[in-house]
C-alpha cells in the first residue's frame, strides 16, 4: 500500500517537475523542494528530458520531404464529389432551404412512411373488425372521430348513413356466423346511427332538410330489405330488437323523424304529435277538398307531372321549414329539391319506387294513395305558423291522384291530415320524439 | 491559392479534404508530416520503412477522412487519429518482421543522429535505448519528450486516462534510465 502511494506520488512530483521546468529553473527548484524525498530520483529521470527533446530535431530526408507531397497527390485516391457514389453524393447532399442532409430528409421519410403503414394497417385492420373482435373498439373509435370531423349536415347524413349500411353488413355477417348476441350489438349500433341521422335533419331547414330527407329516404328502402331479411332469419327472442331497427328506419307510417326531446320550442300545445301539428299549409289557390301536394292537380295548368317539393315518398315533412317561401299555388313556380349529391334539381320526376313498400305498420287509410312526394314547401304562406283548420284536405303527399279522397273525414277533420307514412293518427301514442 | 489555404483553420482544412480538397490535405500533411515520420522512425528504427510507413499514413487517413471528419470535429482528434493510423502501421511492420535495434545505416546515412549526438553524447546510445523499451514505453517517450505532446493528447492517442499516462511516463524514463545505466556500465 505504501509502496503503490510512493509510486503514485513520485509519478505525480514528476510530472509537477517536467511542467515546472517549462517555467524556468527556479520553479523547478521550487517544485522539488517540495519533494525532497525523491529529489535525487527525479534529478536523474529530469536529466534525460533534454537529449529526449533533443531527438526531436530529427526530421525526414530533404528528398523525401520534397518529393513525398507530390508523390502522395498523386498517390491519393480521387474523392472528388463528381467519383463518389451517385447514393453516397445524394446522402451527403445538403438542402439548400432546410439545411438539412438529404440522409437526413430521407430516414425522416423512411420512418414517416413506416409510422403511415402500419397506421394504415391497424385501421384496415380495424375497419374489417366485427363486434366480438379484438379491434372492433377501435374501429368504433376511429368512427367516432370521423364522426366529430363532420361537421357538415349533408356530409355527417352520408357519413352515418354509410355506418349504418356497414352495421346491417356486420348484422347479416353476425347472423350467417350465428352469433346472435353479436348481431344485436350491430343492430343498436345500426339504430343509434338511424337515430343520429334523424337528428341532423331535424337541425337543417329549407331545401337542404328535403335533399336529406330524399337521400334517407333513397338509403332506408334498402335498409327496410335487409332488415326483412334479418327478421326472418333471427329467433324470436330477437324479432322484437328487429323491429325496433326497422322502426328506426323509418318504416311505414313510423318513421321516426321528429323533433328532438332538446328541441321543444317548435312543438304545439295542443298536445298533438308536433308532426302532424305542424304540417304544412296548404298552398294558396289549392282548391277545397283537393290533396294537399306537390303535385299539382291532373286539372291544373301545370298538370304534368313535376317534382316532388316535399319530403320524400315515406318520410314525414318536418316542422319549421323556411318562412320565407313564396306561396305557392296553381300559377308558382315549380320547385326544385336539391339531392344531397348534386344541389338543386330540376323538374325530378316521381320517383320509381312508387308505390312505398307495403310497411306493416300503419293505418290503411294513411296510404290510401300512392305516394309521390310531400306538400311542397311553397305551398306554406310565409309568416304562417301551420293552422290546421286551413288545410282540411287530407295530406297529399300519397302522390295520389287528384281525384283521389284523402282519408276519411272521421279520421281528423278539424286537422291536416298527416301525409302517408307519417305517425299520423291523431290517437297514436307515440311521442313526438319519439325514437325507438 | 495554396497560400491563403495553409491559413485557414485546422477545422476548414478538415472540411475541405474531407470533401475531396487535395489542397487542403496537403497543408494538413505538411503540418504533420515531420512529428508523424520521427514517430514511426523511432518505433521502427529504419529511415526507409519510416518514410514508407509515413506515407501510407496520410494515404490511410485521406481514405477514411469523411467518415473521420464527421466523427471527430475538432482538429486535435485528427492529430491524435494521425497517430494512431500510424501505431497501427508500425504494429503491422513488427508483425511482419522481427523486432530490430536502430540500424547503423540510420546514422550514417543522415547524419541526423550524428547531429544530436554531438549536441548530447549519449543521443546514439540513447536512440538505441528507446529501441528497447517495450512498445507502451516507446510510444509515451516519443510523444511526451521527443515530440512534446501534451498529457492529454498522449492519452488522447494511446486511448488511456492523463494518471495513467503519468504513471506510464514515470515508468518508461525509469526504464530508459536503466537501460542507458546499463549500456554504460557493460561498455565500461
Amino acid at each position: 500500500m505504501s509502496r503503490q502511494k510512493h509510486a503514485r506520488s513520485i509519478d505525480e512530483a514528476l510530472a509537477e517537475c517536467l511542467d515546472a521546468l517549462e517555467h524556468g529553473e527556479s520553479a523547478l527548484q521550487d517544485r522539488l523542494a517540495q519533494y525532497p524525498e525523491y529529489r535525487q530520483q527525479l534529478l536523474e529521470l529530469l536529466s534525460l528530458r533534454q537529449p529526449l527533446a533533443s531527438l526531436g530535431q530529427l526530421s525526414p530526408r530533404r528528398a523525401f520531404a520534397e518529393s513525398a507531397k507530390q508523390e502522395l497527390m498523386a498517390k491519393l485516391p480521387d474523392r472528388s464529389a463528381a467519383s463518389r457514389p451517385p447514393l453516397s453524393r445524394l446522402w451527403q447532399f445538403r438542402l439548400p432551404v432546410f439545411r438539412l442532409r438529404a440522409g437526413t430528409l430521407i430516414s425522416a421519410l423512411a420512418i414517416l412512411t413506416v409510422i403511415f403503414l402500419v397506421t394504415h394497417g391497424v385501421h384496415r385492420a380495424a375497419s374489417a373488425a366485427g363486434p366480438g373482435d379484438l379491434l372492433y373498439g377501435l374501429n368504433l373509435k376511429l368512427e367516432h372521430v370521423q364522426k366529430l370531423l363532420t361537421r357538415d349536415a349533408k356530409a355527417a347524413t352520408r357519413l352515418r348513413l354509410d355506418l349504418a349500411n356497414k352495421r346491417l353488413a356486420e348484422v347479416q355477417d353476425e347472423l350467417e356466423d350465428g352469433d346472435i348476441g353479436n348481431a344485436l350489438i350491430a343492430l343498436q349500433g345500426y339504430k343509434d346511427e338511424m337515430a343520429a341521422v334523424i337528428e341532423i335533419i331535424y337541425n337543417t331547414s329549407g331545401p337542404e332538410r328535403y335533399a336529406l330527407l330524399d337521400y334517407l329516404a333513397r338509403t332506408r328502402l334498402e335498409h327496410l330489405d335487409i332488415l326483412r331479411l334479418v327478421l326472418a332469419k333471427v329467433p324470436a327472442s330477437a324479432q322484437s330488437a328487429v323491429q325496433h331497427a326497422i322502426e328506426a328506419s323509418g318504416s311505414g307510417d313510423d318513421l321516426p323523424i321528429s323533433r328532438p326531446e332538446a328541441v321543444p320550442s317548435d312543438r304545439p300545445d295542443d298536445g298533438e304529435p308536433w308532426e302532424e301539428a305542424a304540417l304544412p299549409e296548404p298552398p294558396l289557390g289549392t282548391p277545397e277538398g283537393s290533396p294537399v301536394t306537390g303535385t299539382p292537380r291532373s286539372d291544373s295548368p301545370e298538370a304534368p307531372i313535376e317534382l316532388p317539393a316535399g319530403p320524400p315518398v315515406g318520410l314525414p315533412i318536418l316542422p319549421g321549414p323556411p318562412t320565407d317561401r313564396p306561396a305557392a299555388g296553381a300559377d308558382a313556380p315549380k320547385k326544385t329539391v336539391p339531392t344531397i349529391e348534386s344541389g338543386p334539381r330540376v323538374a325530378t320526376p316521381i320517383p320509381p319506387r312508387v308505390p312505398t313498400p307495403p310497411i306493416e305498420s300503419g293505418p290503411p287509410a294513411e296510404r290510401s294513395a300512392p305516394p309521390t312526394g310531400g306538400r311542397p314547401p311553397e305551398a306554406r304562406p310565409p309568416a304562417n305558423p301551420p293552422g290546421p283548420a286551413e288545410n282540411p284536405a287530407p295530406p297529399a303527399d300519397l302522390g295520389g291522384p287528384p281525384e283521389q279522397p284523402g282519408p276519411p273525414p272521421d279520421a281528423r277533420p278539424s286537422e291536416p291530415g298527416p301525409p302517408a307514412n307519417l305517425p299520423g293518427p291523431p290517437d297514436r301514442p307515440s311521442p313526438p320524439g319519439g325514437r325507438p | 491559392m495554396s497560400k491563403e489555404r495553409s491559413d485557414f483553420s485546422e477545422k476548414h482544412l478538415l472540411r475541405l479534404a474531407a470533401q475531396g480538397d487535395k489542397e487542403a490535405y496537403g497543408v494538413l500533411y505538411e503540418r504533420y508530416l515531420d512529428e508523424i515520420y520521427r514517430y514511426v522512425t523511432y518505433r521502427v528504427g529504419d529511415p526507409q520503412e519510416a518514410e514508407d510507413i509515413t506515407a501510407n499514413v496520410f494515404v490511410r487517413t485521406w481514405e477514411r477522412l469523411p467518415k473521420m471528419a464527421r466523427r471527430h470535429r475538432n482538429s486535435s482528434s485528427f492529430r491524435g487519429w494521425l497517430y494512431r493510423v500510424a501505431k497501427n502501421l508500425v504494429v503491422d511492420f513488427y508483425r511482419r518482421r522481427e523486432p530490430m535495434p536502430l540500424p547503423d545505416g540510420l546514422h550514417k546515412e543522415d547524419g541526423l543522429v550524428e547531429g544530436i549526438a554531438a549536441q548530447h553524447t549519449k543521443a546514439n546510445q540513447l536512440v538505441e535505448a528507446i529501441s528497447l523499451l517495450q512498445s507502451d514505453y516507446q510510444q509515451i517517450i516519443i510523444l511526451r519528450f521527443i515530440n512534446q505532446l501534451s498529457h492529454k493528447e498522449c492519452a488522447n492517442i494511446m486511448k488511456r486516462s492523463v494518471g495513467a499516462t503519468r504513471v506510464l511516463q514515470h515508468r518508461a524514463l525509469e526504464r530508459l534510465r536503466e537501460i542507458i545505466q546499463n549500456e554504460s556500465t557493460e561498455a565500461r
